[in-house]
Parts: structure tokens; C-alpha cells; sequence
């Protein structure tokens, strides 16, 4: 957190407080979150949960249907890119080097909480 | 027999297909060519063959049959070209977690797959700690290892220096269990190898007793910390600070060990700054034409800043979340040639109005033996400079490298750098020893892709 934060927060701390703040990310209520199916439990802690958990630098949440609905709005090709590609915070294939397309799609089905069309 | 586009549709009907066609769409649609891409996206490849081997066997049977080269991969956070392959790339995502431990000795043993963040829970679990840790923890352990990862303190080297005991598996698929008294020019070199003498499966690893940190951060001038230099370093475990590009301050982060108890609700809140990046990056583009009133306002906002100290495990205060992507370039400079690398550094941003709004990392790190740590031989200070992914960083890299040359930087292998063999060779005494060992362990250079073979000085047998 220090990191960016050190220097960005020493930097911004004035202005954010005269633009109103910026939302924070918080970790959703204990039980809130789904377990994973077995399929994709051990690519998601270890890929997935760092960020999507909290929802880290803004990455919806897990569980979060309100997180996750502008994003499914968009449509699988889109989440797919975006996942492979990596997409502002999201690293490209968001750090799991060994996932195929299916997988993929089955981490943010979870994610997501509903099935992809 | 002639068939209408009814009988067609009927018979279609019949077999299901029709009925399926939403699933045969989304099949369709998932039929793409998976590049693989950095954690900062500026490096790709689209490798012939993804592999994940489950055991050491199934990975040596892997090497020995894959056509072409074999290159592993950790985590994907070099910035430099370390994985990029054509041929075959080998993740060790499934041999991952701790194998054993020695009470005794304050040793563990882990897969090489494992990610840093995965270390420090069942460490504490046994009572034992890394030393010390990187302020990011996204690597393998194998991936830090190989680049010489580290963190900050003069006390403290990089995580390759831990190294007890390793197990390679070669270019012909023999497994090479190493340490001090099994082929220990091999343990030497392959403590910090690039992944050129090939794959490390496990590691063994000197740590010890379980710890909690206390993180303080404060933001003072840069000259101000500069001139002070001497004291923070010594009186401090680990001391760092990150200088605010454009403006005349910088943070400064201590981290020291404590009994004190761990302070509440640390793993949650703001993380990484992401929150911040909007707004950073409003205040460079509509101030980055007006300079001087630019490093006003940082100046004024800087000097209101506080923050609250922070108790917790080791791994949970050294380890930060960086969900803010970028690229870097980090030189590791002499020890005494930090305090002056860094004001030309920074007088050179201003007089040339290089843009760039990242701050500059800048910490120490203790000498070590090893043939190709950035830190052999020498006690260091590693500058890092950072730009924002979406930002060309060619301007502002090649800039600065020049002044790490200028004081005889030696660049991490995991970063951006321009150099190849011939300069790098120069860089590194016992450059000698690790290029023997390679050439004993690898005649072929499987393990080699165009990145290596420059910055090794090692010609393509194709």
C-alpha cells in the first residue's frame, strides 16, 4: 500500500478532499462471498482473490452482482479481452499463466455469480 | 438426393445442433489464440506450446521432448523480455506451496512455483519468517530468485541469498539436486540465473523466527532526507523513500521490527493508489505546461500529508498490493553513489521537463557473492524508475539509463535496460563463472531466447 499510496497520497491528499474524495475499496462482509467450485477454487486464491476479494485499485468484487453488471453489460468477448489482454488495473490473464479460455470464463462466472451467454 | 433449406433446418433440428446453437456460438468464440503478455502488458509472445507440468518428472519429460527453446515463467512481472518464447513456456503454477521445514535450523523447503504471497502464512504457521521481503510480493519464488529480487535494508541482501539448497532440472532433463557440497559452482550460479541454466523446482531457504514490523511514513524534503542519509539507513531495518517527481519531497518509509500489537484493520482500505491515479494524472496533464506552479502545489500538498503507523506480521507490512500498472527501469549503483545518482537524476527530469509523474523508488541493499547479483561484491542502492503502462517510457528510460552508467549501475534483470553482453560483462567480475556453468549445463542454449542470448553474448544455434 505504501507504495503508490507514500507519494501519491502525500501529493493528492488536498485535492481529493476538495473534489469529495475517492470511493474506497472494502472487503465485502465475512460469509458474503461464495465458495468456489472446485473447478476453479485453486486458480482463483491464487490468481483472482489478492484483488477481486476487496475489490483492489476498483476490481469488482466477488459476489458483488453490482460490481460485476456494467461489466457483463459489455459481453463475454469483451470480459475475455479485457482478461487476456489485461485492462487498466488488470493484469493480462490476470496472472494466471496457465488458465485456458474455459477457465477464464469460469473464474468470472464465479466471480460474477451467473452463468455467461 | 437434393435437400431444401427446410429439409436442412429439419434435419439439423434432429441431430440437436439447432437446439445447442447458443453453446456452438460461445465455442466458436472462445476459439482464440492465448498470447501471453507481462504484468505490465509491454512484453508478448504467442508460445507454440503451454505447459504446466504437475511433478518434476512429468517437467522433466517436458524438456526433454519440447522442440525449440524452453523458457520458464513465474508470475509475469518482469519487465524485461526474460519470457517471451515462440517454442514452449512453462509455468510452475501447479508445483507450488512449502514442502518441509527444519525447526532446528529455521529452514523450508517450497516448490519453486509458489508465489511469494503464499509464503509468509504457512511460514508463521512454523514460526519461522523470510528475513526480509520486496515491497511487492506478485513473484514466484523461482521469478524473484531468478532476477535477484529484493527489498531494502544495509543489513539485508536479496532473497537469492537465502538460497540453502535448490533442485534444477537441466536441458537434458537430469535433475541436479544442489547446495554448498553437491555441485556448488552450480548452486552458486543458479542462485540468481534467468532461468538459462534450467527450470528450479524447489528451493531451500534460511529464514527465521516469525516477526511483526512497525511501518512509519513521513514526508519530508528530498535534499532535506539526502543530507540525513547516513543516520536513516543505519537506525532503521529498512528505510526507503519514494521521491515525488516535480515537487521537492519525498516519503520516507521506515520499517523496523516491534513487540508492539498489531495495529488494527491493516489489511483493509485504500489499496495501491489506484484511487489516487485519476486524479495524478488531472494535475500532470493540465500542470505539466505551467512547471513551476505544478511543483508549487505538489510542495504545498506535500507538506500537509500524515500518515498512520502500521503493526503487523512481516509479510503482511513489507508485501504491498501495486494494482496501478507501470513500467520500470532499476539500477543498482554503488552504495556512496546513490545520494548524487539520484539529485542528477532528478535535476535532469526538471531541465529536460521529462514526463513523468511516478515517483522514484530508492533503497539499499547489502552485498552478496553471487555471480550475477546485481549486489555482488558491493553494497548498493537500487534507484527505480517507473512509468504509468499507458505512457511511452522511451524518452524518459533512455534518459536516465545514461546516468546510471554514468555511475557504474549494473541494471536488474527483471527490469527495462538497454544492454547487452558486451557491457554487462564488464559490469560483473565473475561474469566468467556463471557463463562456464551455462555453457557446461546448456551447449544448446535451450533455455535461451533472443533476450538471453544478447544480454548472455550467447550466438542462435538455429
Amino acid at each position: 500500500m505504501r507504495w503508490l499510496q507514500g507519494a501519491a497520497a502525500a501529493v493528492m491528499a488536498v485535492l481529493l478532499s476538495a473534489c469529495g474524495g475517492a470511493q474506497q475499496a472494502s472487503a465485502p462482509a465475512p460469509g458474503a462471498i461464495p465458495t468456489p467450485p472446485p473447478q476453479v477454487a485453486d486458480l482463483y486464491n491464487r490468481s483472482c482473490r489478492s484483488c477481486h476479494h476487496g475489490g483492489a485499485g476498483g476490481a469488482p468484487r466477488t459476489g458483488r452482482a453490482q460490481d460485476w453488471e456494467p461489466r457483463l453489460f459489455q459481453g463475454l468477448d469483451v470480459l475475455l479481452d479485457h482478461t487476456i489482454s489485461g485492462y487498466k488495473g488488470m493484469p493480462p490473464m490476470g496472472m494466471c499463466m496457465d488458465c485456458d479460455e474455459d477457465q477464464f470464463v469460469g473464474l468470472i462466472e464465479y466471480m460474477a455469480g451467473q452463468a455467461l451467454e | 438426393m437434393p435437400m431444401n433449406r427446410r429439409d436442412l433446418i429439419r434435419q439439423l433440428a434432429a441431430l440437436g445442433l439447432l437446439s445447442s446453437a447458443p453453446a456452438a456460438a460461445l465455442a466458436a468464440r472462445r476459439k482464440r489464440i492465448l498470447p501471453w503478455r507481462n504484468w505490465s502488458g509491454a512484453q508478448s509472445c504467442i508460445p507454440a506450446q503451454r505447459a504446466a507440468p504437475a511433478d518434476e518428472a512429468e517437467l522433466a519429460e517436458l524438456i526433454r521432448k519440447a522442440p525449440g527453446e524452453v523458457r520458464p515463467v513465474g508470475s509475469g512481472h518482469s519487465f524485461s523480455a526474460l519470457v517471451p518464447t515462440d517454442d514452449t513456456l512453462v509455468t510452475l503454477a501447479r508445483m507450488s506451496g512449502m514442502i518441509g521445514h527444519d525447526s532446528q535450523s529455521l529452514q523450508a523447503e517450497f516448490w519453486a512455483g509458489t508465489p511469494m504471497s503464499q509464503m509468509g502464512e504457512p511460514l508463521k504457521a512454523v514460526g519461522q519468517a523470510l528475513p526480509n521481503m520486496a515491497d511487492i510480493d506478485y513473484q514466484t519464488l523461482a521469478g524473484a530468485l531468478a532476477t535477484s529480487t529484493h527489498g531494502t535494508g544495509v543489513d539485508f541482501r536479496s532473497y537469492s541469498s537465502g538460497v540453502t539448497g535448490l533442485r534444477l532440472v537441466t536441458a537434458d532433463g537430469e535433475i541436479l539436486d544442489c547446495d554448498a557440497e553437491r555441485h556448488p559452482e552450480v548452486f552458486q550460479a543458479a542462485k540468481v540465473s534467468l532461468g538459462a541454466l534450467g527450470i528450479i523446482t524447489r528451493v531451500r531457504l534460511q529464514n527465521r523466527p516469525a516477526f511483526r514490523l512497525k511501518e512509519r511514513m513521513w514526508v519530508a524534503k528530498t535534499e532535506e532526507l539526502l543530507e540525513d542519509i547516513e543516520r536513516l539507513k543505519r537506525e532503521n531495518q529498512h528505510w526507503e523513500m519514494q521521491v515525488i517527481t516535480n515537487s521537492d519531497y519525498a516519503a520516507s518509509i521506515s520499517l523496523n521490527e516491534t513487540d508492539e500489537p498489531r495495529t488494527p484493520g491493516i489489511e483493509e482500505g485504500p489499496e495501491g493508489g489506484n484511487e489516487y491515479v485519476y486524479w495524478i494524472q488531472k494535475a500532470d496533464k493540465y500542470g505539466s505546461d505551467v512547471p513551476a506552479a505544478r511543483r508549487a502545489l505538489l510542495n504545498l500538498v506535500a507538506k500537509t500529508a500524515s500518515f498512520e503507523e502500521r503493526v503487523g506480521e512481516s509479510y503482511e507490512i513489507f508485501a504491498n498490493v501495486r494494482d496501478v500498472r507501470f513500467n520500470e527501469m532499476e539500477y543498482s549503483v554503488p552504495a556512496e553513489a546513490g545520494p548524487d545518482c539520484l539529485r542528477e537524476i532528478l535535476k535532469t527530469i526538471d531541465s529536460r521537463q521529462l514526463p513523468t509523474w511516478f515517483p522514484i523508488e530508492y533503497r539499499y541493499v547489502k552485498a552478496d557473492d553471487i555471480p550475477l547479483s546485481m549486489f555482488e561484491g558491493r553494497d548498493s542502492c537500487a534507484l527505480s524508475i517507473h512509468q504509468h503502462y499507458s505512457m511511452s517510457y522511451h524518452e524518459y528510460f533512455a534518459a536516465i539509463e545514461k546516468i546510471f552508467w554514468k555511475y557504474e549501475g549494473r541494471p536488474h534483470w527483471g527490469k527495462l535496460h538497454s544492454l547487452n553482453a558486451a557491457q554487462l560483462s564488464r559490469l560483473y567480475p565473475r561474469w566468467q563463472e556463471f557463463t562456464e556453468v551455462r555453457d557446461a549445463l546448456d551447449p544448446r542454449g535451450r533455455f535461451l531466447n533472443a533476450h538471453l542470448r544478447s544480454v548472455l553474448g550467447v550466438g542462435s544455434l538455429r
